[in-house]
């Protein structure tokens, strides 16, 4: 059980369109032009996909992506409806499916497309997902309408009993920044100070608009295929070492969570782990789901990369950093590069473990770990190494 | 204004706020109190339950202070606190705090509710300091 998943299947090809604010293509259309890159990088053909898990939004279906290639030997599709934390809790999906021998080429993909405004909109968005009904129903009519405002009490209780500052999730963001300012694709490339973070409007305390991510259109893909094929491939194989999904008690709202400061990954990090092998110490990157600084701080701590509430000095230490013990977002994260809902940090941990990331890469990355945070603490992790 | 969805679930939570009430879901099997409303006890699984009246007497647990609306219908109230507030009864609800008691917030501050009829159809919650 607990091995059950261990390098049975491996990331073989990843994709992405470009990243912008605005876009005047469909989450359809990004979604085609990323897919067919990860295939082609995989150096397969479309109809070597036998399983999608395409990230439910915008009306994207296994149907539509199937139309549009005309896929002939699709036999199986699944939905991992978790926010966030959907594209790496697909990753485990796709590696069951694999490890069963159900399917041998998953194709796994996210995109954020053409929207009319969305000044206002976020609310009726947030409304129609079915996962979001009881904040919907209690909580948004009182004006708790946006993941800022969902999140803000966790943050502002996590101060109030360990101490923990403004000043040190702003580190979150400027180590972001910093990473993004490497990499050609980051939406986000000005330098930003500590004055610039503190400066930055209060959107609903204790996030400041630094401490939120970007808004961004596009879309990214990963296949994901049998490890024992893989090395036949294209490029070098990416192992799945460890992988899991952590749901938090009372995940329909946070206002009834018994522990406010820690997330669903903190159930599923020590099933990962233990499937890797690894501890946290032998992590050489890792691509931490950034939503808002907040989250990324306690994840850290229910990962164990510190102790529950040692968050705020462990990201003031310079472990983060590039040159740091566990350097984050190395492209730059949802802060700085492009929202993309975490798909983009999955296919940046892979570009680190290929060594091909240039200015911004990891001397000897080996083994790196991807997470993902969503909904209203939804968490998912996966271990990867080449 | 967003008006809540009402379901054969909660309809009776909302028709309480109407009355000036706030009423919780007691399960009649084992006696577990749950909130928000919905239709089956996580303790021991049984569908019975009764409505009972609830102090409105709480603490505060955590709280933003929101500057930027993300609805219109907010737009004017900003800068609003929300407060996330555990009852006297146990269970938490999240609620705006009065502008009125604005002032330095602490964690197990005393809270009282009040009821906001803001139209003919709908009565809020909300908290103020006592």
């Amino acid at each position: 059980m607990e091995k059950s998943l261990r390098d049975k299947a491996a990331i073989t090809g990843i994709g992405e369109t470009v990243y912008s604010k605005v876009t005047d293509r469909s989450a359809l259309s990004l979604t085609l032009e990323a897919c067919l890159k990860a295939i082609n990088d995989a150096g397969l053909v479309p109809d070597d996909i036998d399983g999608l898990i395409p990230y439910p939004s915008q009306g994207l279906t296994a149907e539509s992506l199937i139309t549009n290639f005309g896929l002939k030997n699709v036999r199986y599709s699944a939905l991992t409806p978790m926010g966030g934390a959907s594209p790496v809790a697909a990753l485990q999906s796709a590696a069951m499916a694999i490890a069963s021998g159900v399917a041998q080429n998953v194709l796994i993909c996210l995109a954020r497309g053409h929207t009319e405004s969305n000044d206002g909109k976020i609310t009726a968005r947030l409304a129609e997902m079915p996962q979001m009904s009881t904040v919907s129903e209690f909580e948004m009519p009182l004006g708790a309408n946006a993941p800022a405002q969902f999140y803000a009490p966790m943050a502002r209780r996590h101060m109030e009993i360990f101490g923990t500052t403004s000043e040190q999730f702003a580190e979150i963001a400027i180590t972001c920044r910093n990473n993004a300012m490497l990499n050609d694709k980051a939406l986000m490339r000005k330098p930003m100070s500590l004055k610039d973070h503190q400066a930055s409007r209060m959107i609903s305390d204790p996030l400041r608009l630094y401490d939120c991510s970007l808004e961004s259109k596009g879309a990214a893909a990963a296949v994901i295929s049998r490890k024992d094929r893989a090395n036949d491939l294209k490029q070098p194989p990416i192992s799945i070492l460890g992988v899991a999904e952590g749901h938090p008690d009372s995940p329909s709202t946070i206002t009834q969570r018994e522990n406010f400061v820690t997330l669903g990954i903190a159930k599923a990090a020590p099933i990962a782990f233990r499937m890797a092998d690894v501890t946290p110490a032998d992590i050489n990157v890792a691509q931490i789901y950034d939503c808002f600084t907040y989250i990324v701080l306690c994840q850290l701590e229910d990962m164990g990369f510190c102790e529950k509430g040692e968050g705020g000095q462990f990201v003031t230490s310079g472990a983060i950093g590039l040159k740091g013990k566990i350097p984050i977002n190395t492209h730059g994260g949802l802060l700085s590069e492009a929202h993309i809902a975490g798909m983009n940090h999955i296919n940046e941990l892979v570009r680190q473990l290929r060594r091909t990331c240039g200015e911004r890469q990891i001397e000897d990355a080996s083994v790196g770990l991807v997470t993902g945070y969503g909904d209203l603490g939804d968490g998912s992790i996966a271990i990867l190494s080449r | 204004m967003i008006n809540p969805k009402t379901s054969i679930e909660n309809k009776a939570y909302w028709t309480g706020l109407a009355n000036g009430e706030l009423l919780l879901q007691e399960c009649t099997n084992c006696g577990s109190l749950r909130h928000y409303p919905r239709p089956m006890c996580d303790s021991c699984y049984s569908f019975e339950h009764r409505w009972i009246r609830a102090s409105g007497n709480a603490s505060l647990y955590a709280w933003t202070e929101c500057h930027h609306a993300f609805h219109p219908s907010f737009a004017e109230l900003t800068p609003y606190t929300l407060v996330t507030a555990t009852l006297k009864e146990g269970p938490r609800m999240l609620a705006p705090l009065t502008q009125s008691s604005k002032r330095a917030l602490y964690l197990g501050m005393k809270l009282k509710i009040i009821f906001n009829q803001v139209s003919v159809d709908l009565t809020l919650p909300a908290f103020k300091a006592t």
